[in-house]
């Protein structure tokens, strides 16, 4: 399939909503852009808006709370799933994860809870009813002993839809930029959170564990080791904590 | 490192060095020291040793200080670690990283960019290309893993009828074996075990932790097979420093390239040793497009090269050349330069490689008051036991695998897959998780013709060829493989492991491995050979080709501490040659 075929459909698409907005009244669209501006990234984001950095939050934290250590949006972690949702998501997966967080909000409201001061409480109460009969969603993570390093890691499923798996296809350069036009099927509530919270979950621990204070002041830090020892004894090990590397 | 200068440098030499990767690395080495005038053609850009840039980056320093190196499109991209991409990175680089572990955003400069360099497949397969081109090549990036072939892996194919016989005996490498490992330094524990894995001259060994060291003991008690474990033989410098080079720092982070020199690298180690004869000229950018070919005197005479940059061609002449290119590049050299080198018809086929990312896992209960102090960049081996002389052996497939693997406690990854949450939590996750095991195999794959690449008429950027890969795994891998998953998964059993799973990456395909090999085979007979005994063309009596491409058969060990010797038995056959004047 010639991927020029895509870049042409999106162009056309852009030429037909353009006829369509010079039918429309002026006020409508002032009011359009109002609501555009309004639902637009807050400062310091890319991606959320000012709610959803704070409904974010107030998830990680649930998660990890700050105790003697730091909680997870004092290391950055809405900063970091803001730029991860960025550049790392396409588009239709990025706007699916604003819809579920949305809804997480919604559910919030619905409880009785100001949104807009999200207690760990409140935030707990909705990740016990929706997360107790919650299978983690198989993600391609992987963690094994390959060539004598531990590799852990997680793959974005962009990878097999933008190359169809077929590693002789040579343009597909434009076809990693290509959007999803099919409109978003979602599922019912309880399945859309579930989806969230396994997205969070796993953004908030990386963007914890990746941070410099963490690996530097919480964890035990260990730039250049010098040598190694196999049978180190854990009395040893300060805090009882991990190496960061 | 002596770069070739456009306006002084001289176009004839008297040797040419295809390639400066592992094998390259070490012809230049030899054929310099050997006193010959040396041009070392690389295709990619040069790196010098030392021009590491991300080597010391830790995970929150991969944003910003990074962006020069991996900054791809116009986005800003910030902290995203290491293993996470945007789809433009994972475009960029969809077969660079399909082992889980490569080209990630810290090496990703030490890979090919697939946009930049395609290939193509036959209709329905599939051959996972792993490439890359800068001085050093994937000495680099390599896994270091370094055993030697036991003697009865050169005698397999003559005992079964498969294929060809080899040319050559293990005695015939054994001298070249032990100059190699000498000079590169490979850590290693000897086991007197020569019918299985040969030991070597080593470097000490690394520590096994102490879920290993119990695992070791329970296959010497419970199997009557032969079966033993042993630490890892890694090319890494663990006694003494070597010339220019540090010992191991235990950073594991060699694919970003060593500042301390700490495992061996033709960057590191070989091409400075070329360059301080004097003999050294190195030329990146150098994409070869052929050998020219003499037939009245059946000698080749000199090497046609397009400049990467400027696309335009040169020609340097020398008395001999040596094809180190990588073992899918040096065939397609050969085929991209006439029909001369390959009166066998066997030029381009008989591809193999290792077919892995199988084995099982598991949970150690206990031992929680050891831990690790630094990062070890190795692991644990087991060397071959199936259908060998007093192992265990299988009726439904030849031939066997052996397994890398070892233990280490769990990260804060293991809290991703769970639910919990909170202080506790949280507590937890900072603390390192229980001892986790587990073996992943590398099987022998039997050469077979009709696994083989071929030109296309599609030309890439540079008028070249695209290269068509026609591979697969064939009926003696795909019975091999559920033996290797069982058989990790009853070891670990054995060993009192618990929540043992087993695995297989179901998208392995032919060449993930990285172990690719066999396109140019050695052999006594020119009509189903492509190289003697010596690694030389049958028909162009002054070309060697030393990397994979020689390779007879696979068996089941990393396979470039081999290459290497060869490539030293080689060169010392060629500079006799010349000297004698036979070539």
């Amino acid at each position: 399939m010639n991927d020029h075929t895509h870049s042409r459909r999106n162009v056309l698409k852009f030429i037909g909503l353009g006829g369509i907005t010079t039918a429309v009244a002026p006020g409508v669209l002032l009011q359009a852009c109002r609501e555009a501006a309004s639902a637009g990234p807050a400062l310091g984001f890319s991606t959320f808006n000012a709610l959803q950095a704070k409904t974010l939050g107030a998830i990680q934290d649930a998660i990890l709370p700050r105790t003697d250590t730091p909680s997870a949006t004092d290391v950055g972690s809405v900063q970091f799933a803001d730029t991860w949702l960025t550049h790392g998501y396409k588009a239709a997966d990025r706007e699916r994860f604003l819809y579920r967080l949305d809804k997480f909000t919604e559910l919030a409201e619905a409880d009785g809870a100001d949104v807009e001061n999200l207690t760990g409480a409140q935030v707990e109460a909705l990740l016990d009813r929706y997360y107790v009969d919650y299978e983690p969603i198989e993600k391609e993570t992987t963690e094994m002993e390959i060539e004598g390093n531990t590799v852990e890691r997680k793959r974005s499923e962009a990878l097999k839809e933008v190359t169809g798996g077929n590693a002789s296809d040579d343009n597909i350069e434009n076809a990693a930029n290509e959007q999803v036009e099919e409109a978003i099927q979602y599922e019912d509530d309880g399945t859309e959170v579930n989806g969230l919270l396994a997205d969070v979950r796993w953004m908030t621990l990386e963007s914890y564990f990746q941070s410099e204070e963490v690996g530097e002041n919480v964890l035990n830090y260990l730039e250049v080791p010098g040598g190694w020892d196999g049978d180190f004894p854990m009395s040893e090990v300060p805090n009882g904590r991990a190496w960061s590397l | 490192m002596t770069l070739f200068d456009e306006s002084n440098s001289p176009r004839r030499y008297q040797a040419i060095v295809i390639g400066s990767g592992i094998t390259g690395g070490w012809a230049a080495k030899e054929l310099c020291e050997a006193g010959l005038t040396t041009l070392v053609l690389e295709r990619g850009r040069h790196v010098e040793h030392g021009d590491y840039p991300t080597a010391s980056l830790d995970p929150w320093d991969i944003n910003d200080e990074a962006e020069g190196i991996f900054k791809i499109g116009e986005g800003h991209v910030a902290a995203l670690g290491d293993n996470n991409y945007t789809p433009e990175e994972d475009a960029h680089y969809h077969v660079q990283q399909r082992t889980g572990w490569s080209a990630v955003r810290t090496s990703a400069r030490h890979y090919v960019d697939d946009l930049e360099h395609p290939y193509q497949e036959a209709p329905g397969k599939k051959f996972d290309w792993i490439r890359g081109y800068q001085t050093g090549g994937r000495s680099l990036i390599w896994g270091r893993q370094s055993y030697r072939w036991a003697p009865v892996d050169f005698e397999m194919n003559a005992r079964q009828g498969v294929a060809i016989d080899w040319p050559i005996r293990y005695r015939d490498l054994a001298p070249y074996y032990d100059k190699v490992e000498a000079y590169i330094g490979v850590s290693g524990s000897a086991e007197d075990r020569p019918d299985r894995l040969p030991d070597g001259v080593f470097d000490p060994p690394m520590e096994m932790s102490p879920p290993e060291v119990a695992f070791q003991q329970t296959l010497a008690r419970e199997y009557d097979d032969g079966r033993f474990a042993t630490i890892g033989r890694v090319a890494h410098l663990t006694g003494e420093p070597r010339p220019g080079r540090q010992l191991c720092q235990f950073r594991n982070r060699c694919e970003r390239g060593c500042p301390y020199g700490g495992y061996f690298s033709s960057n590191a180690s070989t091409l400075p040793a070329a360059d301080l004869t004097g003999k050294l000229t190195l030329r990146p950018h150098s994409i070869v497009k052929s050998i020219n070919y003499d037939a009245t005197s059946g000698k080749a005479t000199g090497v046609v090269v397009i400049d990467k940059l400027t696309k335009e061609e040169h020609v340097f002449e020398a008395d001999v050349i040596f094809l180190n290119a990588s073992a899918m590049a040096s065939a397609a050299i050969l085929m991209q330069s006439g029909d001369w080198a390959n009166g066998s018809g066997q030029l381009g086929r008989n591809i193999m490689d290792h077919h892995y990312q199988l084995g099982a896992k598991g949970r150690v209960e206990g031992l929680e008051e050891y831990y690790v102090r630094g990062r070890r960049p190795n692991g644990m081996y087991i060397p071959q036991f199936a259908n060998r002389k007093g192992g265990k052996q299988f009726d439904n497939f030849i031939r066997g695998f052996g397994y890398q693997g070892g233990a280490w406690r769990e990260g804060y990854g293991r809290g991703i897959a769970e639910l919990d949450y909170g202080a506790d939590f949280k507590k937890r996750m900072l603390a390192p998780g229980p001892w986790r095991m587990g073996f992943y195999g590398f099987g022998e794959m039997l050469p077979d013709p009709s696994n083989r690449i071929t030109l296309s008429s599609d030309l890439d950027q540079w008028g070249l060829p695209k290269l068509v890969f026609d591979t697969e795994l064939k009926a003696n891998e795909i019975a091999m493989r559920p033996a290797i998953i069982s058989e990790a998964a009853e070891m670990l059993e054995r060993a009192g492991v618990k929540d043992i799973v087993e695995y297989e990456n179901e998208d392995y395909h032919v060449g993930l491995g990285i172990h690719e090999m066999g396109t140019a085979r050695m052999g006594r007979d020119p009509r189903t050979s492509v190289l003697d005994e010596h690694n030389r063309v049958h028909a162009a009596r002054n070309v060697y080709l030393t990397d994979g491409a020689a390779m007879t058969s696979s068996g089941t060990v990393n396979p470039s501490l081999t290459y290497m010797a060869m490539t030293v038995r080689a060169v010392e056959h060629a500079v006799k040659a010349l000297a004698d004047g036979v070539i």
